[in-house]
């Protein structure tokens, strides 16, 4: 039992990292925006699917490849945000809330068109196979796709958080979150500051989904599974704070991979699990671990 | 054609019935409940279950109206005392739960591979296996639900609803519990649902948990927005509106497996067009959540 201890952990690190990367954007958004984007997750999907366009079927190198997908994910996201969920920005959150469900429902149906419906993988023909790195007597295995993973996440993360608390931008971001028209009274242009906000999630979301697309399989409902895990992640974690998210999404994977590795349940059983917690915690702490937002919000 | 028709037909009214069920919930009530196709999924798997073990048709729909609705009370426990936009990712959450149980419990449910072969019900002795048949016994129940439904949205009760949808501060401070009653109007909604579903089931005659997932929620979320939320006639008209787009596409030749993406785009586009542009829907009222 023990031995495979280290093992566990770092699948659960590795799945922690994604889950953060794309809940940062969902938190960023619903922050500022105060609604759920379900599309957000479908960044993540969408990245994962042209990078296996350009990386696998069209054969360009991976870092070329990897950074076009970034600037078009970037350019798409902000232009989604202007033509979609600007027009109902000053609305009820469900206005947004619905088309968001509409655009995520879209794009899934996009990707299935081009690239079909089923599982696939960037390593089918097994030749790309990444180089492990065995530790422990051979209990702990790394390979060198997981750890460029870390590296990448946990760079992106301490960017991610001096940037919201020492730059302009970032700082603006953050008086817009707490109160768009003082902001923009005080001269802080919403409307960029918003778009900013979606360049930077898209990015990180496409980013977490072309890494993830290399650890585990491509499927076009990857990316609505993980809106609702990275959505999980936010509310345990505390919304609108981007440590909140990192909080959540690391009980999140500590929780699925232990689950796994050491009770007998399925491993089907693992959203189930995921959302009965989300459940339990909007009824006992609705704020979240690190919330610091009253409980009115949640509940009436 | 006729039998095309009958068949359409037979479809057109489960479906809207369907959507009304929903429209107690989001639009009356004003819960953006996203989770709705698990009461549907939940209320089919028990009627599918009976069905296939010879129990009797009234006795197998009622059975199904009733642990949807039981399913409707434990789900409205916790989801419904959460505010507006919380409640939808915990009913989503709620419709992965169901469908992890159902493609898990093989035992039980078949998994993936669904329960195939559902009976058409024998009431009587009378046998309602053509399609033509089907469609009578549909009318029959679907006209007693949506009159119950009718009956109940235009009591005081419904009033009350309404009232929690517009202002729920308003509604405790006239001394209603509006706990109570946001959780007797989502059992209500589920109840029927199971009553529904009971149709759906021996009409399709097949079930599996890929037909209570996230491409069915979007399709009544759609015809329930297009036909406009928190009206009875625009719960049941909007259903219809997309049914028709979709037979529309079946006339245009496609390939096999770009239907099932296509119709969703089509759902996804109408309800990413209505939202923008016509956010009451065709007949709806002016809904605060949705007209602002």
């Amino acid at each position: 039992m023990l031995e495979i201890l280290p093992q566990v952990i770092w699948y659960s690190l590795v799945a922690s990292a994604i889950y953060t990367l794309v809940a940062i954007g969902l938190t960023m958004t619903f922050g500022v925006l105060g609604f759920i984007n379900f599309a957000h997750g479908e960044m993540a999907m969408l990245g994962a699917y042209l990078l296996l366009a350009f990386w696998v079927m069209l054969k360009w190198p991976f870092w070329p490849a990897f950074t076009l997908v970034v600037i078009l994910m970037v350019i798409f996201g902000v232009l989604l945000e202007k033509f979609t969920f600007k027009p109902v920005r000053k609305s009820h959150p469900f206005k947004p809330l619905i088309i968001s469900i509409g655009v995520s429902a879209f794009l899934q149906s996009v990707v299935v068109l081009i690239f079909g419906a089923g599982v696939t993988s960037y390593f089918q023909d097994g030749q790309q196979a990444a180089q492990t790195f065995s530790f422990l007597n051979g209990d702990f295995v790394v390979t060198d796709h997981q750890i460029l993973l870390m590296a990448i996440s946990v760079i992106l993360l301490i960017a991610l958080a001096l940037f919201l608390k020492y730059s302009k931008t970032g700082k603006a971001m953050r008086a817009v979150a707490d109160n768009p028209q003082v902001a923009a009274i005080l001269g802080i242009n919403v409307d960029r500051t918003v778009s900013i906000i979606f360049a930077l999630g898209t990015a990180l979301a496409a980013i977490g989904g072309m890494l993830i697309a290399g650890e585990q399989n491509l499927t076009p409902t990857m990316g609505l599974s993980l809106s609702i895990y990275g959505f999980s992640a936010v509310v345990l974690g505390g919304v609108g704070n981007v440590w909140g998210a990192l909080v959540g999404a690391l009980i999140i994977g500590f929780l699925e991979n232990f689950l796994t590795a050491f009770t007998a349940l399925p491993p089907n059983y693992n959203s189930a699990i995921v959302f009965l917690l989300l459940i339990i915690m909007l009824m006992v702490r609705p704020n979240g671990i690190l919330g610091a937002r009253a409980e009115a919000e949640v509940r009436k | 054609m006729l039998d095309y028709l009958i068949h359409l037909a037979a479809e057109f009214i489960i479906l809207s019935m369907l959507t009304l069920c929903l429209d107690i919930i989001i639009g009356f009530v004003g819960y953006l409940n996203l989770g709705h196709v698990a009461f549907w999924a939940i209320g089919s798997y028990t009627y599918a279950l009976l069905m296939l073990h010879g129990v009797p048709f009234f006795v197998s729909m009622v059975a199904a109206g009733v642990v949807a609705g039981i399913a409707g009370f434990l789900i409205g426990l916790p989801t419904l005392r959460l505010k507006g936009h919380y409640i939808a990712i915990a009913t989503l959450g709620f419709m992965y739960i169901t469908g992890a149980f159902l493609s898990n419990l093989t035992d039980v449910t078949r998994g993936p591979l669904g329960l195939p072969g559902i009976p058409r019900p024998t009431i009587f002795g009378f046998y309602f296996g053509s399609d033509f048949l089907f469609l009578g016994l549909t009318v029959a129940i679907s006209l007693v639900v949506a009159l119950l439904i009718y009956k109940i949205l235009h009591s005081p009760f419904g009033k009350i609803l309404e009232t929690i949808r517009e202002d729920e501060v308003a509604a405790k401070a006239l001394g209603k519990n509006t706990f109570g009653y946001k959780l007797q109007a989502n059992v209500v909604s589920a109840f029927f649902v199971g009553i529904m579903s009971a149709l759906s089931a021996s009409f399709f005659q097949y079930i599996g948990p890929t037909d209570f997932e996230v491409p069915r929620m979007i399709f009544f979320l759609a015809a329930l927005m297009i036909g406009g939320a928190g009206s009875f006639w625009g719960g049941l008209l909007g259903a219809v509106v997309i049914l028709g787009l979709e037979e529309c596409t079946r006339f245009i030749a496609l390939p096999p497996n770009a239907i099932g993406p296509i119709r969703t785009m089509i759902y996804a586009v109408i309800l990413i067009a209505v939202m923008l542009y016509k956010p009451n829907g065709i007949l709806g009222k002016k809904i605060k959540a949705f007209d602002r």
